[in-house]
């Protein structure tokens, strides 16, 4: 799998960060060649027919009574709010639509 | 008056329970080693005002009869345990600022247990790393040797629990962040089976994988610590309703007749007390079989697929809108890069950007699927080996612990560093490292076995 | 008339589809113990979890699930026993933790469908896709400051069902028929309240036309968030007709999400710079998989109230109501109700007869709703017997029903304060009527030609006479009796 610079430039934006030009380059070699041998290994026809493990955990999944247990906590909730945060509301640029 | 830090976790127990010093004794004797030691920067945050009230309330319920089991002993928490009140970072500079109104489940359960509060540790920012190299607060020093690392990513722990800093720490591994710096610093580090300690609380690196526990300067320390940790908590649906059976109580020093798997792939390359261990441990009684685990090999790339796959979503949410660091922007997106840029470390963001990948419409059928595969063929090696012998045992880390230059050109990512870890880590089963250096991982749900052999491991020099 | 579009060249047809999402009604959050009440002060139903705070964990509500289980039952859908919950990641202000917890590879509802009546009145049927259970959003306020967008964490985490339906939908109408009876539906079940305007249940639009006998599917255009019947089906003409005239000019047009603006009458582009997205759906590792036994699934079935097309089959079926009665009365659970409790064996069409005619016209006067009525249902049955048995007149009857609209009272009580009860003595009657007939005797000599649409005007004045109170029929009778004595 070849992975370019401005994939890794797509991902970035993806995951909100920012990476410089040169160093996109780098990770994109770098992760090109990580992705070959590393998809060699996973194509291994020993995976065949093997299910996938998401977790370790093997108990049902656990459910809840439906209660209001939670809420009314708004100043906890908005006690580490950044700057421009109100008594009710947080704050963030504005958005548009 | 003796250095009341220099008891073990046990002793300060049974020196507080026969009232030889009181719980605010010992807790500004830790606080006045904390002050002494600060150069080896294990902690992030120091809390004396807090583990001070904590001491004397402590001893307070002691007078009214109503001590825990850990009432009023001191100890550190790492930084990814989220203490209402506290300042709790990830050592990361985009929480630097984070006070939590919530308490994790397994640190309010050490606090009802009468436990005492120092402070916070240092670890690689959000548990991303093997040295603490990465931390926002700067590297933590090796008490054994100022110019190497601690291991990671709870070094600030292990090297508080070495230094005499704690009387034990809190820990989390996710690939091997408890047993690799109990290793590195020559102290004992414990990780239960996934599902046997809450994570509610505790700031999510690699949900599938995150196991909190705990470091001490021997097993019956940790066995103390890791006893009230555990148990169902009902806000963590991947916490487990299994009975949580006594660890003290497993300690018997007996384990004549069991059978011990030595993996062929952990011994690749051993360290020089692995030839006098085996002969001690044939001494007391077992039996070695040989194990081979064929898929070791394949588990650091399926760590690095699925861990960084998870852990990127799980770092969606630090974006300076409801809370931490934030950095300005004219437009929303703009806010959330700018935060987010100051906010995380290279590593942090090289691996975010490279986790994400491996969640997309391609990463996902090419690498997740078949890394969780693997993961299944991994776990395989070790049910298969279970049926052989009772627990596995080998060294942690066969490598001495690099220097921080060393660790700054990126000794971490070397072979031997945590390639006997990583695979008991993805498949969840329990797992120990002593004080020399050697682990004993076991099946899963069989914590008590683990510490019990592991006991008798940290008995040979 | 089948929908159609007149393009240049040749005709268009419409393919649609819908994905509704329904906001569940129960007391807490999906995945936390928050209030999941509609409104409420800002950030007062916000858990730690709703506002993306480190080391939080989801908890599965149980309602919401059975909640899901019943709407799907209500589409006549498979129910999974075996669905899992995904990870749908973006950046967005409202989203607290940077992804959404939903389902997309295992849905916990499967395919199904829902018959509604289109544009030629036949019945038609749109298939189900799936539905599935997920989180929904906060709200973000952009009018209370010039800089500065505000958050709300209120609603992030109330339950959604989402609905997909099957492209299966071919005109405005279809769409419209297909949102009222799926809104009634979940009324009915009571998982969702159905207010579109309050924003419990949303409609995005797939749109996409073809030339009429074309196969296969072209670009199709997603409309989000549509928020009435009427707007959806406004919206889906519009955007129809707009891509058609493309299709006409030559041009094509990107697969691409566009926002309906009723001021406007148009849908225009969002301006979303990530419009080909890669949500990087992934299994949520902190929820293991959802599995449901077969014993709970049917104990769900057989609790479920009669949904609204079975009532609609029995009222003429077995009560002889009209279709046109039978589905105005189903139109929703609180009519339905109502009719039932009033109707207690009686006679059903005089039963209908009074609700759609004189209780809704009153209710609608006075904008109440059914639910609201100051007349009980049991209250309207009597004022039913009270006509039937004699006691009063029909006419009366809807005077009664006024004043038991205006103070609540019962009919019987009404009836007797005004002292409205029907003459019925014959005697009393029969000697009105002498002295009317005796004071018209040009009139009877005309009744006597031939003339004898005359009667009615005696029977009218017999009426006048008692202030209504005769019973007309008697009346009638009695007249006859008299004129054939004469």
């Amino acid at each position: 799998m070849n992975i370019d610079k401005k994939t890794i430039q797509e991902m970035a934006f993806w995951v909100r960060v920012r990476i410089p030009d040169d160093e996109a380059e780098v990770m994109a070699k770098d992760f090109t060649e990580t992705l070959t041998w590393m998809g060699e290994r996973l194509k291994s026809p020993e995976l065949q027919n093997v299910p996938p493990m998401v977790s370790p955990f093997d108990e049902p999944i656990l459910i809840r009574k439906d209660e209001v247990t939670d809420g009314d906590k708004r100043e906890a909730v908005l006690k580490n709010a950044p700057e421009g945060a109100t008594d009710e509301f947080f704050a963030v640029p504005k958005m548009v639509e | 008056m003796t250095d009341l830090t220099n008891l073990t976790l046990s002793e300060t127990v049974k020196g507080l329970e026969n009232k030889e010093f009181s719980s605010v004794e010992v807790t500004k004797a830790y606080l006045d080693k904390m002050e002494q030691l600060r150069r080896l920067n294990a902690y992030i945050t120091e809390t004396p005002d807090v583990a001070l009230k904590m001491a004397a309330d402590s001893d307070k319920r002691r007078a009214e009869g109503k001590a825990g089991s850990l009432e009023g002993v001191p100890m550190a928490i790492k930084d990814m345990f989220c203490t209402k009140g506290i300042r709790t970072t990830a050592a990361s500079r985009i929480l630097s600022n984070f006070v939590p109104e919530f308490e994790a489940t397994t640190t309010q359960r050490l606090w009802n247990a009468g436990a005492v509060c120092l402070g916070k540790t240092n670890t690689d920012e959000f548990a991303m790393g093997s040295s603490t190299i990465t931390s926002y607060f700067g590297v933590t020093h090796n008490p054994h040797d100022e110019n190497r690392v601690p291991g990671g990513s709870s070094g600030g722990s292990a090297a508080a629990v070495a230094a005499h800093m704690c009387a034990g720490a809190t820990g989390t591994e996710t690939g091997g962040s408890i047993r690799h710096p109990a290793s590195f610093c020559q102290i004992t580090g414990f990780k239960p089976t996934y599902g046997r300690c809450s994570r509610y609380g505790v700031i999510a690196y690699a949900s599938s994988l995150d196991e909190p526990g705990v470091l001490g300067r021997s097993v019956e320390d940790c066995a103390r610590m890791i006893q009230p940790m555990m148990g169902f908590d009902e806000k963590d649906s991947t916490s487990s309703h299994r009975e949580v059976p006594d660890m003290l109580a497993a300690l018997d020093k007996n384990i004549k007749g069991m059978k011990l798997g030595i993996p062929k792939q952990y011994t690749e390359l051993v360290p020089d007390n692995w030839e006098p261990a085996l002969e001690f441990l044939k001494s007391e009684g077992v039996e070695f079989v040989d194990i081979d685990m064929p898929h070791t090999e394949e588990a650091g790339m399926v760590y690095y697929v699925i861990s960084q796959g998870e852990a990127t979503t799980n770092l969606a949410r630090y974006d300076g809108a409801r809370y931490g660091v934030r950095e300005e922007g004219k437009t929303l997106d703009e806010m959330y890069m700018n935060t987010r840029m100051e906010g995380f470390g290279q590593e942090v963001r090289n691996r975010m950007i490279l986790g994400t990948f491996f969640t997309s419409a391609k990463g996902y059928n090419d690498y997740f699927v078949p890394a969780q595969k693997m993961r299944t063929l991994i776990k395989q090696d070790f049910d298969k080996a279970f049926e052989k012998c009772d627990v596995l045992f080998s060294p942690a880390v066969p490598i001495k612990p690099f220097t921080i230059e060393e660790a700054k050109h990126g000794a971490a990512k070397g072979r031997f560093n945590d390639n006997y870890l990583m695979p008991s880590c993805l498949t969840g089963v329990p797992a120990g490292c002593a004080n020399n250096g050697l682990q004993v991982i076991g099946r899963m749900w069989d914590d008590a076995t683990v510490l019990k052999v592991l006991q008798v491991v940290e008995m040979s020099k | 008339m089948t929908y159609r579009i007149q393009g240049q060249r040749q005709e268009w047809e419409l393919i649609c589809g819908l994905e509704v999402h329904c906001e569940i009604l129960s007391k807490s959050k999906v995945f936390s113990g928050a209030s999941a009440e509609f409104g409420g002060d800002p950030n007062t139903h916000v858990a730690f979890l709703d506002c993306g705070m480190p080391g939080q964990l989801p908890i599965l509500n149980e309602k919401c699930v059975e909640q899901c289980i019943k709407t799907g039952m209500g589409l006549n859908a498979k129910i999974n026993a075996y669905s899992v919950f995904d990870r749908k990641n973006y950046f967005y202000g409202d989203l607290p933790t940077g992804y959404q917890i939903t389902q997309l590879f295992y849905p916990i509802v499967g395919e199904g469908y829902l018959d509604v009546t289109d544009e030629d009145g036949q019945t038609k049927r749109i298939g189900i896709e799936r539905l599935h259970l997920e989180q929904d959003a906060g709200k973000s306020i952009h009018d209370m400051h010039p800089t500065q967008s505000y958050l709300d964490f209120n609603r992030a985490g109330v339950g959604l069902m989402e609905i997909v339906s099957k492209p299966d939908i071919h005109s405005p109408e279809q769409a419209g028929d297909y949102l009222r009876r799926l809104r009634s539906i979940v009324r009915y079940l009571g998982t969702c309240d159905g207010n579109m305007d309050e924003g419990s249940m949303r409609c995005d639009i797939n749109v996409s036309v073809r030339p009429v006998g074309e196969e296969g599917f072209r670009h199709r255009v997603e409309i989000k968030n549509v928020n009435s019947v009427k707007f959806v089906m406004q919206a889906i003409d519009l955007e129809a007709h707009r891509q058609v005239s493309l299709y006409d000019a030559g041009k094509d047009f990107p697969q691409e999400t566009r926002l309906f603006d009723a001021a406007e009458m148009e849908t225009r582009p969002m301006r979303s710079k990530e419009n080909a997205l890669d949500y990087r759906y992934f299994p949520d590792p902190d929820l293991p998989p959802l599995r449901l036994t077969q014993d709970y699934i049917e104990d769900i079935r057989a609790h479920l109230p009669e949904l609204p097309a079975a009532k609609k089959e029995r009222y003429m079926a077995q009560l002889g109501l009209p279709e046109y009665d039978a589905r105005i009365l189903t139109a929703d659970k609180e009519t339905a109700a109502y009719f039932e409790r009033a109707y207690k064996g009686r006679d059903a069409k005089k039963v209908a007869n009074w609700i759609m005619g004189d209780l809704f016209g009153m209710l609608n006067k006075e904008c109440l709703s059914i639910e609201n009525s100051p007349v009980r249902p049991e209250d309207l049955g009597a004022l039913i017997d009270l006509i039937n048995d004699g006691t009063i007149s029909g006419k009366i009857a809807k005077e009664v029903f006024e004043i038991m609209f205006e103070t609540g009272k019962s009919p019987a009580v009404i009836v007797e304060e005004k002292g409205l009860k029907q003459v019925s003595d014959t005697g009393a009657i029969e000697q009105m009527i002498s002295d009317i007939l005796a004071a018209n005797m040009d009139k009877v000599a005309e009744i006597k030609a031939g003339k004898d649409k005359l009667k009615g005007w005696f029977v009218g004045q017999v009426m006048k006479a008692s202030q209504g109170k005769v019973n007309p029929a008697l009346a009638n009778q009695l007249l006859e009796k008299k004129l054939g004595e004469m």
